[in-house]
């Protein structure tokens, strides 16, 4: 008789890939920040709406908004939360086409990498309006 | 001859949370596309002395047709948002089993500030008030 | 009454793509697809492919995607169907290895994976495991799937993701981590911890639509989704062993 061989569920599955364990956080971080994203963004368009209602939008004006040092962290974390839901949103999208171990790794490299870059210019752009220089610019 | 039927093309298969689902991911990356131009049109404008291009370009985008626009990003960001919200419900056990009724509340919500918004901003983009 | 079925013909190892077929067939209409297709491979083209066994919905091997959904054919009355064209293909996002039969090869391996069956290793107490009415009733719906594929077939998400477990894996998971008797629930939630599991789930609802059974995947998905976030110690940290 030919011995037979316990083997695990697990190992007894072939042609699948090993399972990519996590997922927890990303999804429940996910719906944290959609909720942040309902109050930030209300703030963000309700004070654009109520508080200046009616009247053309000029750098002065902007200042005069960003002298306020809520408004601007509102906006930092705006940017902060909406970059985070919307890449990561993204990554969901592309694993959703089932990449490998190495693609998932240099994915979320790439989108992080993306991630800072667009936060270090955003927050720059509202740095004049603060009545600072800007690091860097245009023209 | 076998002609195919609105059934072949549009196949009942596809249901409502179906389409629920494509049109959160659809918004999701319009809204990720308008977040880049918002972020680079801002930086773009503040470049330069003390806020002249920033104005020069502000009021092209404070013409008529751009505020309509708006209003497709508007409904982008609440069809985005309700239904995001009717996604948690779900994942908090809420309404499983009555997901079509969340989706058409969310729907009518969303519609409710639509209207809203384009109460509000009718003056702006045709000159007259709507009401 | 004449029927006129669009069967798709497909055999891998001599046709270039898949093509339709056409059948007349006279049927009484309260007659079944299956019994149509019956009645092709019995009196038209002998040749003609497709798995069935009970003719009663619960076997489970007769799921088809006909007139734009999936169907058993065997549960699929002519006449509720409201045309005289039928058309009848194979279930989508699954390889067909002749006509309208598919290879449910990985829907089985990824129900193996989830452990289907029932892990008590405490010394049982006299007799048997006693349940109640209640604790049965828990387990009720999930108990009913026949594995069939169709919930499997019609989630778009295994059509984009390989690797995924789908919904009636899931269904499975969750019928042993909800029954009282169970004890490997711990090492069920960590087999569908990850992102080939639920957490690849995007309430899509497919699945809840098309089960012949009414069952609802997505509903049991949720459960275990709720059962890892009520154990966050080791769903943040990762399982020891």
């Amino acid at each position: 008789m030919i011995a037979t061989e316990e083997i695990s569920p697990k190992e007894a599955v072939t042609g699948l890939e090993a399972p990519i364990t996590g997922g927890w956080w990303a999804w429940f971080v996910q719906r944290v920040t959609a909720v942040l994203l309902i109050f930030f963004l209300g703030a963000h368009w309700g004070i654009l709406h109520f508080v200046l209602s009616g009247e053309a939008i000029t750098f002065e004006r902007v200042t005069e908004r960003f002298g306020s040092p809520a408004y601007l962290a509102l906006d930092i974390a705006l940017l902060a939360t909406v970059l985070y839901h919307a890449l990561n949103g993204l990554w969901v999208i592309i694993t959703d086409y089932g990449l490998g171990w190495r693609g998932r790794r240099m994915l979320a490299v790439a989108l992080i990498i993306i991630g800072i870059i667009t936060f270090i210019y955003g927050t720059n752009a509202l740095l004049p309006f603060t009545g600072r220089q800007p690091l860097f610019s245009w023209g | 001859m076998y002609r195919p039927k609105t059934s072949d093309i549009w196949p009942p298969r596809y249901g409502l949370g179906m389409w629920a689902w494509l049109f959160q991911r659809i918004s999701g990356l319009v809204l990720a596309l308008y977040l880049i131009g918002h972020i680079w049109v801002i930086s773009f404008s503040i470049a330069g002395q003390g806020g002249i291009r920033f104005d020069s370009v502000l009021e092209t985008l404070q013409k008529p047709y751009v505020l309509a626009l708006e209003l497709l990003l508007f409904w982008a960001v609440l069809y985005h948002g309700l239904n995001g919200l009717r996604v948690i419900l779900i994942d908090f056990g809420l309404g499983i089993r009555e997901q079509h009724i969340l989706f058409w509340t969310a729907m009518a919500v969303a519609l409710a500030l639509l209207s809203w918004g384009i109460i509000e901003a009718w003056p702006y983009i045709t000159g007259t008030p709507l009401i | 009454m004449q029927f006129k079925f669009h069967i798709q013909r497909y055999d891998p190892s001599s046709d270039w793509a898949p093509r339709f077929e056409r059948y007349l067939v006279e049927l009484d209409p309260l007659a079944t697809v299956l019994d149509g297709l019956h009645k092709i491979q019995e009196q038209q083209d002998g040749s003609l492919c497709f798995r069935r066994s009970c003719r009663s919905a619960i076997c489970g091997s007769c799921a088809m995607y006909i007139n734009g959904t999936h169907r058993l054919a065997c549960k699929t009355i002519i006449k509720s169907l409201r045309t005289k064209n039928i058309k009848v293909g194979p279930l989508p996002r699954l390889t067909i290895i002749k006509d309208l039969a598919v290879d449910m090869g990985p829907f089985f391996e990824k129900v193996e994976r989830i452990m289907p069956y029932l892990v008590a290793n405490s010394s049982p107490p006299k007799g048997e495991r006693p349940q109640s009415i209640e604790e049965r009733r828990a387990i009720n719906e999930m108990i009913d799937c026949i594995m069939c594929g169709a919930c499997y077939s019609a989630c778009p998400i295994v059509g984009l993701d390989k690797d995924y477990l789908g919904p009636a894996a899931l269904t499975k998971a969750y019928r042993f981590v909800g029954d009282s008797r169970d004890e490997g629930a711990g090492e069920r939630l960590s087999l569908v911890n990850n992102q080939h599991g639920v957490w690849r789930c995007h309430t899509i609802f497919n699945c809840q639509k098309v089960c012949p059974k009414s069952i609802n995947p997505t509903w049991s998905i949720q459960q275990l989704k709720k059962r890892l976030t009520r154990r966050p110690s080791w769903v943040i940290f990762g399982r020891k062993g």
